[in-house]
């Protein structure tokens, strides 16, 4: 039966809608969670599944990620179902020179800030991944704390046990419009009826500026399209997460239209290859084209040259909440009560969605969060 | 890049069909198959070394193809014909994504022409998996293209017509045959066959010379007969076989198992459909002719303008209707070029449509006694396997059901079923039809599992080493 009222309404059934309903439900909020199409069916189902922070700048960036790790870790013992995370360290690879000076100034800054990095030789990148090509890459960072996670499983598994604890879930239900009044918020109209709320919190990803608009706000998020292709199932030869440093250096390419793509290489559990990943600006267009392909296809075999024998089985292209300053847009709004912002959160919100989630149900039950969430807050745009 | 103005993908009876009428009209043709010679699942030329005489191994169909092949090759300087070139995309820049002799190439295309065929529809049963169980297209590429039996002692099981076709060819190369299984009832409705098959002899006097074949043969088929299950240690030992009724399930106590090493499972033929999903064209969904299928105009075009489909891909109806749909196509192709004028296309298609309905005729009467009956997906056990690229039972199938999935689709994000090397080819139809009969299914039908480039397994240097087609 559907809900008349709710203590909170979450709007988006991604990685940061889930994990907040289940802190919501574990804190014993009566919570509903609308979601227009599938659970974990947009962004959160179609990524590169790395749970990240070797490339996350100093300040409140690597804070969120090192936060979310650990809730990470802690859902993995909490949740009953399995998601297949598994960290045993990640790699930044220097594909070539002109990456290094880019490198070494962010494991400096990242060291000044008390979140050092290890700098290690191509030998010792040898030792770890035997299959990467000598004579591409010249050195990485090495980060123990990184690894890989089942983003699917991870939704699914928010969701079901979400919905142990009596969070309400309610798939192919789409929010239509936001009833505030006196500037507090009361409501959310859906498709299949009301919910009275005076708690919203808006965790729609890549629509989150049109969830912001039913309110009245403007929220400065764009779609931003990444690729990757999966492989054929091989024995374990991969045994770290693999990112190339052009992330680094190029991480604008792409925005105005143009193609880029960056070395990307990781196994998943069931031993398909995930590799990637192509980027381009195709607004809110989840098709893929060939160039794309191609390229992911050269730039890996080219660091990782036995992948040419590999086998490409699937490809997916999906885009992500893009922000200008790649950072994720949490908490409270002026002007209107009860409406709380958890979207934005760029190439990295699977790794930042445990996270997120926590600070939320911080936000709501307790007031007051372990990290401050004032640098995040939609006012910084204005 | 330059334009092709007529792509076809499939060098089986349609898109050769399609090819011979285009290319006459002065229309240069682009035709794209994955095998080594042209011919497609019929006309299946033997591997090189082998003399093509023997019609008696082959079937007739065979030698009335072998007029539509030298047609086509005497085109050569008007078609260009890629073989060994597999597809693997389709791109919403009207481009098309194939690999060919180690590098991967794209062409771009003005009208297309998907004939990409049909394939065995996969029923998953417990012990399916077991080595000895073949499908019956399988077991009869070994004996057609590689002159091998598929084992010594075989059961058959399965419906319609094809059924009958590999009997023969089994026999005719010495295999024993222990019985033949079909599971629809066709005694009922013989007034309709015969309504039917008015003007379509030559089909009629195939079919009997097969059945007699059979009989003499000794072979016995068994009508309203299924196989139940497969036994054996890492081989078929046994199948469990039983009587079933008009929705094709088991009647009680008719159960009884029968000695064999090989069993062929023949339950018709379900559309290739990924290219044309790719490419964007709306489907729909026909239980008779495979499954989810492309809408189509009159003139074979699908929703997609410029895009076209014929032939079993479009719809299972066997090779007659292929090469009527493939010439329509075709005609109506050059026409939109400008090569052939309205009137004289108008002419040519009506006589080509006057034939397909005569095919078509059959066709619905043989798809009424052979459309699969509910009970054929319920054979599947809890522990049996449904998606055998990711071992996915049909236990964890109905746990994810039970929750609330009512979409092809979010099933496959819920289980990996689906995610294999093969897309979803063997266990798409299967999950369909399980989804279809569900409690709580959702009246607009489950949908489908949708593809995703490259849909058949390209290695990764193959798709580095691309290169744009001249
Ligand atoms: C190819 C790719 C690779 C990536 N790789 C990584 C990686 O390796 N590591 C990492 O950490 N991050 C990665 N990301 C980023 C990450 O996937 C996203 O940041 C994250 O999934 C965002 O989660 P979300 O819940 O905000 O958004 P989504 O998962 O998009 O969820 C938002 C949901 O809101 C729903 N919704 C929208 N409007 C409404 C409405 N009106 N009513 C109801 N529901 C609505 C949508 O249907 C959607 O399901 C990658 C992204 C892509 C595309
Ligand atoms: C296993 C099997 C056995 C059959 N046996 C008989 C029989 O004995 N008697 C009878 O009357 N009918 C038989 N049929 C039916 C008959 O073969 C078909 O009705 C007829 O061949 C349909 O013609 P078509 O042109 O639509 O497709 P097909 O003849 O199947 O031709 C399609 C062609 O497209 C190619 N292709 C598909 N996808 C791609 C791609 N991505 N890239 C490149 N090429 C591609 C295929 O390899 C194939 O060559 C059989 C069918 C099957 C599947």
């Amino acid at each position: 039966m559907f809900p008349g009222e709710a203590e909170v309404v979450v709007i988006g059934g991604g990685v940061i809608g889930s994990s907040t309903a289940y802190f919501l439900a574990r804190a014993g909020k009566k919570v509903v969670l609308v979601e227009k199409g599938y659970k974990g069916g947009e962004a959160s189902g179609a990524n590169a599944a790395f749970v990240w922070s070797i490339t996350r700048k100093p300040g409140i960036d690597i804070r969120l990620a090192m936060h979310s790790i650990n809730i990470h870790r802690q859902l993995q013992k909490e949740l009953d179902r399995d998601f297949e995370y598994v960290y045993n360290g990640g790699l930044l690879v220097i594909e070539d020179e002109e990456q290094l000076p880019f490198v070494e100034a962010h494991v400096k800054a990242r060291a000044e800030d008390g979140y050092p990095l290890e700098m290690i030789d191509a030998k010792q990148v040898f030792e770890l991944e035997p299959l990467l090509s000598e004579e591409k890459i010249i050195g990485a960072v090495f980060s123990p704390i990184d690894g890989t996670t089942n983003p699917i499983f991870l939704v699914i598994s928010l969701n079901l046990q979400a919905q142990k604890l009596g969070a309400k879930i309610f798939h192919h239900t789409e929010a239509r419009e936001i009833e505030v009044m006196s500037g507090k918020i009361k409501g959310v109209i859906t498709d299949k009826g009301t919910i009275k709320t005076n708690t919203v919190v808006n965790a729609a990803g890549c629509w989150g500026c049109f969830i912001g608009e039913m309110v009245g706000l403007k929220v400065p998020i764009t779609p931003f399209q990444l690729a990757m292709l999966v492989t054929e199932q091989l024995p374990p030869c991969v045994s770290h997460p693999i990112m190339g440093a052009s992330y680094m250096v190029e991480e604008d390419t792409g925005k105005e239209g143009g193609l880029g793509c960056g070395l990307i290489i990781s196994q998943q559990a069931a031993g398909n290859l995930l590799i990637g990943a192509s980027w381009r600006d195709a607004g809110y267009d989840k098709r893929i084209n060939q160039e794309e392909i191609e390229l992911m296809a050269r730039v890996n075999v080219e660091a990782m040259p036995s992948l040419k024998d590999v086998r490409v089985i699937r490809s997916y292209a999906n885009f992500f909440p893009h922000t200008d300053d790649d950072l994720p847009i949490l908490g409270k709004v002026d002007g209107v009560e009860g409406f709380i912002m958890a979207c934005g959160h760029n190439g990295h919100g699977i790794g930042l969605g445990p996270g997120s989630g926590k600070l939320i149900q911080e936000l709501i039950c307790e007031g007051i969060t372990s990290i401050p969430l004032d640098e995040l807050s939609l006012s910084r745009f204005n | 890049m330059k334009e092709s103005e007529f792509a076809i993908i499939g060098g089986g009876p349609g898109g050769i069909a399609a090819a011979i009428v285009a290319a006459k009209a002065g229309v240069k043709v682009t035709l794209l198959d994955e095998n080594e010679r042209p011919g497609g699942q019929i006309y299946r030329q033997f591997e090189k070394g082998y003399k093509v005489t023997d019609s008696k191994v082959l079937g007739r169909d065979y030698e009335k193809g072998l007029e539509l092949l030298r047609q086509f090759s005497s085109l050569s300087d008007k078609i260009r014909y890629l073989n060994n070139a597999t597809v693997w995309g389709i791109f919403k820049s009207r481009t098309l994504a194939f690999a060919r002799k180690g590098t991967s190439s794209s062409l771009s295309f003005k009208n297309l022409l998907v004939a990409t065929g049909a394939y065995d529809r996969p029923v998953p049963l417990p012990g399916w998996t077991l080595p000895g169980v073949f499908t019956a297209g399988g077991a009869q590429r070994l004996v057609k293209t590689e002159r091998v039996l598929p084992g010594e002692n075989i059961l058959l099981a399965g419906t319609g017509p094809l059924q009958l076709v590999l009997a023969h060819q089994i026999l005719n190369a010495g295999g024993k045959i222990e019985a033949i299984l079909e599971s629809g009832n066709i005694s009922k409705n013989w007034l309709r066959i015969l309504m039917g098959i008015w003007g379509n002899w030559d089909y009629l006097k195939e079919g009997w010379r097969y059945l007699r074949h059979i009989q003499k043969a000794g072979v016995p088929l068994l009508r309203n007969h299924i196989i139940l299950e497969v036994h054996g240690d890492g081989q078929v030992e046994e199948a469990v076989i039983a009587k079933v009724d008009k929705s094709w399930r088991p009647k009680p106590d008719t159960e009884r198992t029968v000695k064999v090493d090989t069993v062929c499972l023949g339950y018709g033929l379900v559309s290739s459909t990924e290219l044309a999903l790719l490419a964007e064209c709306e489907h729909k969904y026909e239980l008779c002719l495979g499954g989810y299928i492309p809408v189509r105009s009159e003139s074979m075009e699908t929703t997609v303008p410029g895009i076209y489909a014929v032939g079993d891909g479009a719809g299972v109806a066997g090779s007659k209707v292929a090469i009527e749909e493939g010439r329509i196509a075709g005609v109506s192709i050059a026409r939109s070029l400008g090569y052939i004028s309205d009137a004289d296309a108008s002419t040519r298609i009506r006589i080509f449509q006057k034939h397909l309905n005569k095919f078509n005729r059959l066709r619905r009467v043989l798809d009424e006694m052979s459309v699969p009956g509910q009970g054929l997906y319920e054979l599947a056990k809890d522990d049996t396997v449904l998606c055998r690229c990711e071992e996915i039972t049909l236990k964890e199938i109905k746990k994810a059901l039970a929750d609330g999935t009512i979409q092809a689709k979010d099933l496959k994000r819920m289980t990996r079923i689906g995610m294999g090397a093969c897309e979803g080819r063997m266990c798409g139809p299967a999950l369909i039809e399980i989804m279809r009969y569900q409690p709580n299914a959702s009246p607009e039908g489950p949908g489908y599992l949708l593809p995703r480039p490259s849909i058949k397994p390209i290695a990764l240097g193959v798709i580095a080493a691309s290169k744009q087609e001249e």
